[in-house]
């Protein structure tokens, strides 16, 4: 059974281990987490660790969800995994521009295990696609 | 007048951000109750927001219920929590109901929210316009707001 690398970006250590504890309650499979504290420290982490998916918070201090966002989309070279964006913010503004600048799925807080499993079952049909293309 | 958001509304997704934030994150009922004022002390978050409204939004609770929600949020027995995860939480609680608050009751608004910040012990607290208290399992939350609209027409 496959592994899946998870990146969660948030800058409040309460939030990712909440964000955690909801992953592994909603079966969604075996998965090893990755965590950063904002953009910088999540550009890092996927360099050496190629997750598979990365759930990021848009206001963190350093380096935002946004910026992080621009920077991958710019990137020729290196990992370029989904990203999902968990956020407070869900005013369609917000969200059309997060999907615009490259984010694959936006799940608002406060969300519940199913909207959680949801978009990470949606963003692995996503990765198999690409897998096999 | 052309505002996109007034203040009934404003209370009104106050009453579901609260309810809902409580629900799905704290696995807690939160219902609206009559104003009871909770003892002083507690811990109060302040979470500040600009844009189509511009204001700010105070959470408090006591020590007890604080103490009860971040053991709920963070999966552990309260015993195990600390100071530090307390505030964290207390903190994270207040962005998710202003943010929520603020889609709801605008959807197509535009908003920023600053990083959320809890109070020193003894700090004074904003000034808020309106409270609104809610009733949990066995005590109370209590959430101030304060809260003006952009006025677009002003602006041709």
């Amino acid at each position: 059974m496959r592994t899946w690398r998870i990146l969660i970006v948030d800058d409040s250590p309460a939030m990712r281990s909440f964000i955690r504890r909801v992953i592994q309650l909603c079966d969604f499979g075996t998965c090893e987490f990755l965590e950063a504290g904002n953009g910088v420290e999540a550009l890092a982490t996927i360099d050496l660790h190629a997750p598979d998916v990365v759930l990021t918070d848009i206001n963190m201090p350093v380096m935002n969800g946004e910026e992080l966002l621009r920077i991958m989309a710019a990137r020729v070279t290196g990992s370029k995994p989904p990203v999902i964006v968990v956020s407070t913010d869900s005013t369609h503004t917000r969200v059309s521009n997060m999907l615009q600048l490259g984010a694959t799925s936006y799940l608002k807080k406060p969300f519940t295990p199913e909207a959680m499993r949801q978009v990470l079952e949606e963003t692995k049909l996503l990765l198999d696609e690409v897998l096999q293309a | 007048m052309s505002q996109l958001v007034s203040m009934d509304v404003m209370l009104r997704s106050l009453d579901l951000a609260v309810t809902e934030t409580l629900e799905t994150m704290f696995f807690a009922d939160a219902l609206p109750a009559p104003l009871a004022g909770l003892p002083s002390g507690g811990i109060s978050s302040v979470v500040r927001f600009e844009g189509d409204a511009t204001g700010l939004l105070e959470l408090r609770v006591s020590e007890s219920s604080a103490k009860e929600l971040a053991a709920s949020f963070l999966g552990i027995d309260p015993p195990e929590v600390d100071r530090i995860q307390i505030e964290s939480v207390c903190g994270e609680m207040a962005n998710m109901i202003c943010g929520a608050m603020v889609s709801i009751a605008a959807p197509e608004g535009r908003f920023a929210l600053s990083p959320p910040q809890v109070l020193e012990p003894g700090e004074a607290a904003p000034v808020c316009s309106i409270i609104r208290t809610y009733e949990m399992e066995s005590e109370c939350l209590e959430v101030g707001l304060s809260c003006s609209f952009t006025d677009y027409s002003r602006e041709h």
